[in-house]
């Protein structure tokens, strides 16, 4: 229903101001109810070491949305979306999501996935197990069988639960890092450059994680910060986005 | 037995003569240490010698404020030797570590004066300055050592504890760990020296009290009293200010920043 209208509304744009008008608010209304998240940035400004990072950038992320995030390095990209989960503070301006959270419950849909893998001590289980730990996800503790499953699907060569995940090579302990980070299923996924040190194959494996994530809802969210050129593609969602010293823009 | 024999002033200065030694062992070894050596003899004599007239008049004098302003005045010299220490701090530490000290402090000193000792009243100079004087200074390394452990902590494992919070941990949750390791850091010497001492050393009071004419037997019950004070000061002391710290590493949104 919600999307009926959204085409509609895209559709009638030449119509007169007043039915548009009319659609808007409906659209406005159907978007609530559909609960997909938007992210609102408003007029962020941030220094980073003397150096002015970003200048009054203002940008809307949308649910539904697959965006690559590029940029010279130093521009800023990753400090962008730490801010996105509150890890670091713009000097000015704000950030504004449509739901309205605390912000450990927002960190829980808004997940960040960083350039190099967090893996502690234990096998690839406890690994895999670690966010469910925490009291705000203990009832969301996933079963055996969920973890074999995703286990086959990431580590296509053959891995088992208990074996030690310190052992794993730079690229297996990225595919667990990013099977970890789906099992907690969030509405927002910001990956980091996470296959920038890896091997082909792992990168393959990596990509197509997410790319699945992103295709198995129509509301999910991820922007994706490359370097590589070659993007994938996911069902023509994909936006293309430049961060500059001048702001975000849609190439 | 015999009290131990008074020393004069002519003495004192004979004693400068081990201070000549080591400072011809600094030059030989060429240690650089020859300014120091005599800036802290010459602290030792100025701050004992003063520390002692100080005490002379307190005793004479028992007065509750002039003692708990005596008290506040070491602990606050011992927060700011400890605040020094701490290396790559992100933030001032001082008043946190003055606040903690003196709390606990008051507290395990009392206890034991007031409690045990059943002196009365419990600020009685003659117990509760030279006890509180020996647990401040006992502690002092242990609450450095946990500060130190704590800053390095977050540092070397800010991906883990950001990563803890970016799966909804709270920074209570997210820091606990390192909160832990630090409080372990600091609380380590002092138990290594209740498994140790009367085996390999005898304590500084102890021998005081030896040389002063005491019983040893008597002697060492002071010394385990003033062991199990240092050791309840310490774990109190270091966790209650490493708790205040870390708090502050955090913002109210649960941030790391530092």
């Amino acid at each position: 229903m919600a999307h009926l209208v959204i085409c509609s509304y895209s559709n009638i744009n030449n119509s007169t101001q007043c039915v548009v008008l009319i659609y808007k608010i409906q659209y406005l209304i159907l978007q609530g109810s559909v609960n997909s998240m938007e992210i609102l940035i408003q007029e962020l400004t941030h220094f980073f070491d003397g150096k002015k990072l970003f200048d009054s950038l203002s940008f809307s992320f949308q649910g539904g949305k697959f965006y690559f995030l590029r940029g010279s390095s130093g521009s800023g990209k990753s400090t962008l979306l730490k801010m996105l989960v509150n890890l670091c503070k713009p000097d000015k301006g704000n950030i504004q999501f449509s739901e309205k959270l605390e912000v450990i419950n927002l960190r829980c849909k808004v997940q960040l996935l960083p350039q190099l893998p967090v893996i502690i001590p234990g096998t690839v289980q406890d690994n895999l197990i670690w966010p469910f730990t925490l009291p705000l996800n203990k009832e969301k503790m996933p079963d055996r069988k969920t973890l074999e499953n995703l286990c086959t699907r990431f580590f296509p060569e053959g891995m088992t639960l208990n074996k030690e995940a310190g052992n794993l090579s730079q690229g297996q302990k990225q595919r667990l890092a990013v099977a970890r980070v789906l099992l907690l299923d969030p509405e927002v996924l910001l990956c980091d450059e996470p296959t920038s040190a890896l091997d082909e194959n792992s990168r393959r494996i990596v990509d197509e994680g997410i790319r699945d994530f992103f295709l198995s809802n129509s509301q999910k969210m991820v922007i994706y910060i490359s370097h590589h050129k070659e993007n994938f593609s996911v069902n023509g969602k994909e936006v293309l986005l430049e961060l500059t010293s001048r702001g975000l823009s849609v190439l | 037995m015999n009290a131990t024999p008074e020393i004069s002033t002519l003495q004192m200065f004979a004693f400068t003569g081990f201070i000549l030694a080591s400072s011809i062992a600094s030059i030989l070894l060429k240690l650089g240490l020859v300014k120091d050596l005599w800036l802290g003899s010459l602290r030792t004599f100025c701050q004992l010698f003063l520390m002692g007239f100080v005490l002379n008049y307190i005793f004479s004098n028992a007065n509750f404020f002039l003692i708990i302003g005596l008290f506040f005045w070491m602990v606050f010299w011992a927060a700011r030797i400890i605040n020094q220490r701490v290396k790559d701090k992100p933030f001032d530490t001082q008043w946190t570590i003055f606040l903690c000290m003196a709390v606990t402090y008051i507290l395990v000193s009392s206890l034991t004066t007031g409690g045990v000792l059943d002196s009365s009243p419990w600020y009685k100079p003659e117990l509760f300055i030279p006890l509180a004087g020996m647990v401040i200074g006992n502690s002092m390394n242990a609450i450095a050592l946990s500060l130190d452990r704590l800053f390095s902590e977050l540092r070397n494992k800010r991906p883990y504890v950001e990563q803890m919070l970016l799966f909804g941990a709270s920074s209570k949750e997210a820091v606990e760990s390192s909160l832990r390791d630090a409080v372990r850091t600091g609380m380590i010497p002092s138990i290594n020296s209740m498994m140790s001492v009367g085996l390999v050393f005898i304590p500084g009071m102890m021998s005081g009290q030896i040389l002063g004419g005491q019983d040893p037997v008597s002697a060492s019950k002071y010394q385990i009293l003033i062991m199990v004070m240092i050791s309840a000061s310490t774990a109190l002391g270091c966790s209650l200010v490493t708790w205040l710290v870390a708090k502050r590493c955090f913002s109210e949104d649960h941030r790391l920043i530092i």
